[in-house]
């Protein structure tokens, strides 16, 4: 009776140990050794850590992504916590606005780089020459400042509706008792908002902010379409420089080094937030 | 068919919520487990069932031993305080359902006689074509319980199933349940923080406290004799008044009291195996104190708090000495706030438990005695 | 403190539809200024949808609510002024006990120092004081019960408050501690209330006034002593007391020139009071006793004419007392009568009944006989 749990959980494990345990183990391997192509292994130690945590590329990138992250979290989880407010709470809108949502979810990432692509070519994307009616030349291809934000409001773009839909999901198991009380008590909207609805949303803004922090944090395909990482490297961030050092470069220990370093950094950036929005205004707030 | 465990143990991380319990349950006995809210009585219950396992001891019914067998192996029923149900079922198919997923292959005409007799015994017959979200919450309560009797479980384990209900339903069905079960060759275990249900449809009656059970008997032994301190303060509608007093003889009679403090004495009749100068702890019900203006016959005089009268019964809540006491009187009373209540109490009717073990050491004459 | 009253309230749910409800049929209702009232009624028997249509919650489909003669009806619940306990402490966690009771008065622009002697008012009342900076996350459902009643009491101009089942969530161990301070606060204040349960027993203990209801319709409003002592109908006889009354049925017969009921061969006279309302041709007839009324005798009474003899199908341990389910020798009918808790029987044992005439009520087609 007791071994029957373990037996539904088996073939799940072997999926995990096959797709996450053993590539884990292969990279640690990796990266304490220097593997060119053609030569025997030989191993390094520490040595590729030191190089990586030296290197002027690396520490751009983890620059540039820890900035990029920022941006995304203060722009996207206000806004979509906004729009999950303003989305009707019955009625034939509420389908309606789901949908809609869903849709830039569903597009496959690449797609999506390549749709903005699209967008701010200088020969036939609406941008640049909705620009040009403004009198600004926009460019991404060869301006740092128009490659930043563009990425940025692609990842908005992208990516927003998730936050929406979580928030939206919070705010629907809030029981209407509370916002009951709160006008009995006479509060104002404002005050309804940040004494009935945030608190309760604490539990869902905790995932919210988590998702998007991991998954903004390993951004891969849609800059790499929309700018290939350039102008230069300004729009290089991590996961790109790490894949480039080590397929393009044939530095796999390196490469190997460099992703358990970016593995650490995320979870440790996880865990800090975690933290402190667990204890943030105190009380219990959110759900279990 | 009884139930034995054999010194059960279990523990959530640092908690030992079970203790090593031995406890047999009686064939075909409605046998109640009572313990305040948190206790572990649905551990307890779930272990017997065997949807839990413990960490240590052994589950036997009628003496073959069932610790490691897998609960849809055995023939148990369950009833849950939510009642649960198959929403997209009818009531009639929410019953049907268990003879139909069992290993037996029941004809249809079987399932329906039985989904009927069924139904029948547990007044649910006119509902049978509903589905349960259009049904009281009675009778939802008592869909579950059939679903859980369809099958003539040897055992029905309950988890507090009245709890949901409205008081008058719960009344009803204390009621109800008293008859059913003593009609059927199930034998049922009941768990319930409420004292009051137990007492009203048990056979049996098991104290769950700290982990042990630490009295179990028949539902009148338990409740005219019990037999340590948590018992007596926790079966009774209301409990039963508990006050520290030390024995005192005077030098010069054979009288002697109950001293509470320099004004109270309780005449202590027919306890002479006691010593004087010692303390213990005085039981006395709620119900066995009578109201007297006479201050000669007047035993205690504590000042009311408070007076709930329903209907024809009166609960007095009271402060004696900084302590808590309730009397319960038959006839609607109109009493202040603050105003100084005598009672007179019958030493016939005591109870005198040892204040550190808090077992009981002796008991007034008119209580009966169970060998 | 105000006076609420609604006139002829009905409201239908999903009306015109196959679901169509009736869930309250013209209801009218008038609560005394600082009274403390009680709505009570089995589950589905629309106290709940009341108790919305007067907090503002919901609109009536027909009818009026007044308070102080003003009419409401169009009125949001916050220009009501009616303050709501509901079933679940609602409490704003991210503010410590204080800040929830300071909450509504800060809305209303009050100055602080004002604000501190109203909360400190209210936490002497209700026994806040320990906990006025506690968290609520840490205190549990009994005592948020209590923060979120303080927060409804707290502002001057509060004209009622309304609690909606408020023990839902206490533990019954708790229960009483917290009632008693709900009471102590409504008195104190003076706030008409409204409390709304299917627990008879802390309706009859908090309110002054009862209001039956069942499948819409209010059935009698009335102090919990004459809801006990005179009930309007069969319904509330049986519903109010645990357990409620026997209604046994019975003919008319008369007896020495006076009207009695009839069992089987059994003839139980009746109240003097009302004799002459009887009516001997009358069929569809009860007579109510409560189980405490009733005296039993285990010794055999001999010639006294007065007792019937029944035997024990069961006896039940409740509240303090036992309760013998017997059946009428010779009959079907069954009569619950309670007795001490140590009064020593068995079931199967033969017993004799007896019922003192004034505890006898007389029902005619399901309502009460009274004398005029």
């Amino acid at each position: 009776m007791k071994q029957r749990p373990w037996l539904f959980l088996l073939p799940a494990l072997l999926l995990v140990s096959i797709s996450a345990f053993i590539p884990l183990m292969t990279v640690m391997n990796y990266s304490q050794l220097t593997l060119l192509p053609g030569t025997e292994p030989y191993f390094a130690g520490l040595e590729n850590f030191i190089a990586v945590l030296e290197d002027e590329g690396f520490r751009g990138a983890l620059q540039r992504q820890i900035v990029f992250s920022f941006l995304v979290l203060i722009t996207e989880i206000p806004l979509g916590l906004g729009l999950a407010l303003c989305m009707p709470k019955e009625g034939p809108g509420v389908g309606l606005s789901l949908v809609l949502l869903g849709i830039p979810l569903l597009i496959p990432w690449n797609v999506v780089g390549i749709i903005w692509r699209v967008f701010t070519r200088s020969d036939i994307g609406v941008l640049p020459a909705a620009f040009d009616w403004f009198g600004y030349s926009y460019s991404v291809s060869s301006n740092t400042f128009d490659a930043w934000w563009t990425v940025l409001a692609m990842d908005i773009w992208h990516w927003t509706p998730l936050v929406v839909l979580i928030c939206y999901a919070g705010i629907q198991a809030i029981p209407d008792e509370y916002y009951m009380a709160a006008k009995i008590d006479r509060a104002s909207p404002w005050k309804t908002f940040r004494y009935v609805t945030l608190p309760n949303l604490r539990g869902v803004l905790i995932i919210a902010v988590l998702l998007r922090l991991m998954d903004s944090f390993k951004i891969y395909a849609e800059p790499f379409v929309l700018t290939g990482g350039g102008p230069g490297s300004s729009t290089t961030f991590l996961s790109t420089y790490t894949s480039r050092m080590a397929i393009g470069g044939f530095q796999m220990g390196r490469g190997a080094a460099t992703s358990l370093i970016y593995f650490f950094i995320v979870i440790l950036i996880s865990f800090v937030i975690y933290i402190i929005m667990l204890n943030l205004g105190q009380g219990a707030g959110g759900d279990q | 068919m009884g139930i034995r465990v054999e010194n059960l143990h279990k523990s959530f991380g640092t908690e030992q919520v079970l203790d090593g319990i031995t406890l047999d349950i009686p064939d075909r006995s409605f046998f109640s487990v009572v313990a305040p809210t948190g206790a572990g009585k649905t551990t307890l219950l779930r272990i017997m069932a065997g949807i839990e396992s413990a960490d240590a001891g052994t589950v036997h019914y009628d003496g073959e031993e069932m610790t490691d067998v897998a609960v849809q192996d055995r023939s148990v029923g369950m009833v849950y305080q939510e009642f649960i149900n198959y929403p997209s079922l009818t009531v009639r198919e929410n019953l049907a359902s268990p003879l139909q997923v069992s290993g037996e292959n029941y004809s249809a005409e079987e399932i329906d006689r039985r989904v009927q007799e069924t139904a029948e015994m547990l007044k649910i017959d006119h509902i049978l074509n509903n589905l349960p979200e259009e049904v009281s919450g009675g009778e939802a309560q008592r869909t579950a319980i059939s679903r859980a009797l369809i099958k003539e479980p040897d055992y029905l384990f309950m988890d507090e199933p009245l709890a949901n209900l409205d008081y008058k339903l719960r009344e009803q069905l204390r009621s109800d349940f008293e008859r059913l079960f003593s009609e059927q060759d199930t034998t049922v275990i009941y768990a319930t923080p409420q004292a009051g249900d137990a007492l009203a449809m048990s056979t049996h009656i098991g104290f769950l406290h700290d982990g042990n059970i630490i009295q179990k008997a028949l539902r009148d032994e338990i409740y005219y004799r019990p037999r340590h301190l948590p018992v007596a303060e926790y079966l009774g509608e209301p409990p039963m008044n508990i006050v520290p007093v030390t024995l005192v003889q005077e030098p010069t009679s054979t009288h002697r009291y109950f001293e509470v403090d320099d004004e109270t004495r309780i005449p202590a009749t027919g306890f002479d195996s006691l010593s004087p100068g010692e303390t213990y702890h005085l039981g006395f019900r709620p119900q066995d104190m009578t109201l007297t203006e006479n201050s000669a016959e007047a035993s205690i005089t504590p000042t009311l708090s408070f007076v709930e009268t329903v209907g024809s019964t009166s609960t007095l809540h009271m402060d004696f000495q900084g302590r808590e006491i309730y009397a319960l009187h038959p006839n609607p009373l109109h009493l202040e706030t603050g105003a100084e209540i005598s009672f007179a109490l019958d030493p016939k009717k005591f109870y005198v438990y040892d204040p550190e073990a808090g077992n009981l050491i002796a008991a007034g004459e008119k209580i009966p005695s169970f060998s | 403190m105000a006076e609420i009253e609604v006139r002829d309230i009905r409201h239908v749910y999903d009306a015109g539809t196959a679901d169509e409800t009736v869930a309250v049929d013209h209801v009218d209702l008038t609560l005394q200024d600082g009274s403390a009232n009680a709505l009570l009624g089995p589950s589905g028997c629309g106290k709940t949808t009341l108790l919305q249509i007067i907090s503002g919650l919901l609109q009536p489909t027909e009818g009026q609510v007044l308070i102080d003669g003003e009419d409401v009806t169009d009125q949001p619940p916050s220009e009501r002024d009616i303050a709501q306990v509901f079933q679940f402490p609602v409490i704003y966690d991210s503010m410590d006990v204080y800040g929830n009771l300071a909450f509504p008065l800060r809305n209303g622009g009050t100055p602080e120092n004002e604000i501190e002697e109203r909360v400190q008012k209210i936490a002497d009342l209700l026994e806040l004081n320990d906990i006025l900076h506690s968290s609520p996350s840490n205190l549990g459902p009994e005592l948020n019960q209590l923060v979120a009643l303080g927060r409804g009491i707290i502002r001057a101009d509060t004209s009622a408050i309304l609690f909606d089942e408020p023990m839902t969530d206490v533990e019954p161990a708790r229960k009483l501690t917290i009632r008693r301070r709900v009471k102590e606060a409504q008195q104190e204040f003076e706030i008409t209330a409204l409390y709304v349960t299917h627990d008879q027993h802390e309706a009859l203990t908090f309110a002054e006034q009862v209001a039956i209801m069942r499948d819409g319709h209010l059935v009698q409003y009335d102090s919990g002593e004459t809801l006990y002592q005179n009930p309007v109908n069969t319904f509330i006889g049986h519903f109010i007391g645990s357990p409620g009354m026997n209604l046994l049925d019975c003919g008319v017969t008369a007896n020495d020139e006076t009207p009695h009921a009839q069992i089987g061969p059994h003839t139980i006279a009746v109240s003097e009071d009302i004799h002459d309302e009887i009516d001997l041709s009358w069929t569809d007839c009860q007579i109510g006793i409560r189980p405490s009324s009733v005296t039993v005798q285990v010794a055999d009474p001999k010639e006294d004419t007065n007792y019937i003899p029944a035997t024990v199908d069961q006896v039940e341990m409740v509240g303090g007392y036992q309760i013998l389910t017997t059946r009428l020798d010779d009959t079907d009918v069954e009569v619950k009568a309670r007795v001490a808790h140590d009064f020593m029987i068995e079931e199967g044992a033969s017993i004799w009944l007896s019922f003192p005439p004034d505890t006898v009520q007389f029902f005619h087609e399901k309502q009460a006989v009274h004398a005029q």
